[in-house]
């Protein structure tokens, strides 16, 4: 059994099935952008709930239900939290949007307990001094947690973030099970039509490591400019 | 009346003038008590230098006045105003406004019989002696309790505004540049504009000679320069009080003598500040009263020339031996 290269860009190209792989290109970046985006509005502020000193009911309360919600989203698999949202969750709330929206929330959810958890990190990693100076300077908690501690927790946990993007971009490969067409179900369709299943696959393959590849690049450009205020 | 256990102190009327008062704090790590029932002013104009071994409990003073620390037991006043929360041992009226004095006085007189004055001394003598206050009180106590909280109580962050404080660490703001961290409270805080605090800033800057650094990032500068910027950070606050938690010790020894310059300096224009030192010949020189601590408590206080020359306290005597 050999390799049909032929066969397969007769598909690709002759056929146009790189249209349908591009969109599904652009849906696996924008679930995946857009579940990042999610995931550090909600992980940001779960970790600043987990973190806030006050012993105030509310707060406490609040930090209660951060953990329930991050041990909720990392106890499950991601896949069934993405047939729950899609089968269960909208429909019974009687929403109805499009099933890319679905799956940018459901990745959102998800990875907003993963990043809870960075944030908490990158939050606790920035030396308790700073924080110190500024409420000794007469900032309040949040004043100095905004202008000082944040900016400082953000650099520190890039190259961690940069991590659960990657992560994120792969992960969405499974949003096939509530029928989006994101880049890996374009190439099984091709695969389905041609038979041509290692060709596929293979260039699935590259196309993902391109995409992390670029990725990296990315990151380390915005670690390395981030790190200005830094000697080494 | 009974020399009391828990303090036997001025009511808080009586404190018009402006100062730091610190009224029998007590701080607790856990288990491990670190300020044993400790009470000391510092008045405007004062120049304060605590001395003592380490683990004395001199940082944890110093970090109590701003509140850094929330002391376990006992009051911070500041310029008149409370910014703990009140400690209810310290006011007579909440003592006798409490359960437990009018169970103890009923046992003694009988329900409903007036008390007399001698009567009631010694009930309050004896609840502070005894630490016998229980956490809830009654409504009485609760009332007066709420009352001294409203008439007293500031917020700590607008207290803190009057005071800078300077850390061993220094912890210059490491996102910020040296210009930024000098603007970012008073201009933040709304206190002055960001024009007026830039030029305020230059201004301090040209004075210790480092306002070519202005756009630099701390990571960058010396440590002393570093020192020198964090306390010309607070000084951008137009602070009334300075606090300085061992400024030099996590210094190279070369420069030392341009921070400790730098707060002979203010010291001469006649900032109040409260110095916890290990630099006994720029304590000696420079401050006006001297504290020596040891195990928690004020062992012994007085003037420099006292405590330097005359020291009385065998403990002090030992101390000073060793590090002069």
């Amino acid at each position: 059994m050999s390799i049909n290269w032929g066969l397969f860009w007769d598909q690709f190209y002759g056929a146009e099935a790189y249209k349908a792989v591009l969109a599904g290109l652009r849906t696996t970046l924008i679930i995946a952008l857009g579940g990042l985006l999610i995931g550090l509005v909600i992980g940001s502020i779960l970790a600043i709930f987990k973190l806030v000193p006050s012993k105030k009911i509310v707060f406490r309360v609040l930090a209660a239900v951060s953990n329930v919600y991050v041990a909720v989203f990392r106890g499950t698999p991601m896949v069934v939290q993405l047939l729950i949202i899609h089968y269960v969750l909208f429909p019974l709330a009687g929403i109805s949007i499009s099933s890319v929206a679905e799956a940018t929330v459901a990745f959102g959810l998800n990875s907003g307990a993963y990043i809870c958890e960075i944030m908490r990190g990158g939050i606790l990693s920035v030396d308790k001094g700073q924080s110190e100076a500024g409420r000794a300077l007469g900032l309040n908690y949040s004043q100095t947690l905004i202008s000082v501690v944040l900016p400082q927790a953000v650099k520190n946990v890039i190259p961690t973030l940069g991590n659960e993007f990657i992560a994120l971009i792969k992960e969405t490969s499974v949003v096939s099970f509530i029928a989006v067409v994101d880049v890996t179900r374009a190439f099984q369709n091709m695969a389905n039509s041609t038979f041509e299943y290692m060709a596929s696959y293979i260039m699935l393959a590259l196309v993902y490591l391109v995409l992390v590849l670029v990725i990296t690049f990315i990151i380390r450009f915005a670690e390395r400019r981030m790190r200005v205020s830094d000697q080494r | 009346m009974i020399n009391a256990d828990k303090s036997n102190l001025s009511p808080a009327e009586d404190i018009r003038e402006p100062m730091i008062e610190i009224k029998n704090i007590y701080k607790n790590f856990g288990s491990l008590e670190v300020l044993k029932g400790l009470s000391t002013t510092v008045k405007k104009g004062e120049k304060v230098a605590i001395i003592g071994p380490s683990g004395s409990g001199k940082s944890t003073l110093l970090r109590c006045m701003n509140l850094l620390e929330e002391p376990t037991y006992g009051e911070v006043w500041l310029d008149g105003k409370l910014i703990t929360p009140p400690d209810p041992y310290l006011h007579r009226s909440v003592i006798e406004s409490s359960r437990t004095a009018k169970k103890l006085c009923a046992s003694i007189v009988g329900k409903g019989v007036e008390p007399t004055q001698q009567l009631l001394d010694d009930i309050v003598a004896k609840i502070k002696k005894e630490d016998l206050l229980r956490k809830y009180e009654g409504r009485a106590a609760s009332r007066e309790m709420r009352l001294i909280r409203k008439q007293n109580f500031i917020n700590i962050n607008v207290a803190r505004r009057k005071m800078g404080m300077v850390f061993q660490n220094v912890n210059l703001f490491n996102n910020m540049t040296v210009m930024q961290n000098l603007v970012c409270a008073p201009v933040k805080l709304k206190i002055k504009t960001p024009e007026k605090a830039q030029k305020d800033a230059l201004a301090l800057l040209e004075r210790i000679g480092l306002s070519d650094k202005k756009d630099e990032y701390p990571q960058k500068l010396s440590g002393g320069q570093r020192q020198r910027i964090a306390i010309v950070r607070s000084l951008c606050m137009d602070p009334e009080y300075m606090l300085f938690d061992e400024p030099t010790s996590a210094l190279d020894p070369e420069m030392v003598g341009e921070v400790l310059s730098l707060m002979k300096d203010l010291a001469d224009d006649g900032m109040t500040m409260v110095i916890v030192t290990h630099e006994m010949g720029f304590a000696r020189e420079v401050a006006t009263r001297v504290i020596f601590m040891d195990g928690g408590s004020i062992v012994e206080e007085g003037t420099p020339d006292k405590i330097f020359g005359a020291p009385e306290n065998e403990r002090l005597r030992d101390f000073l031996s060793k590090v002069l």
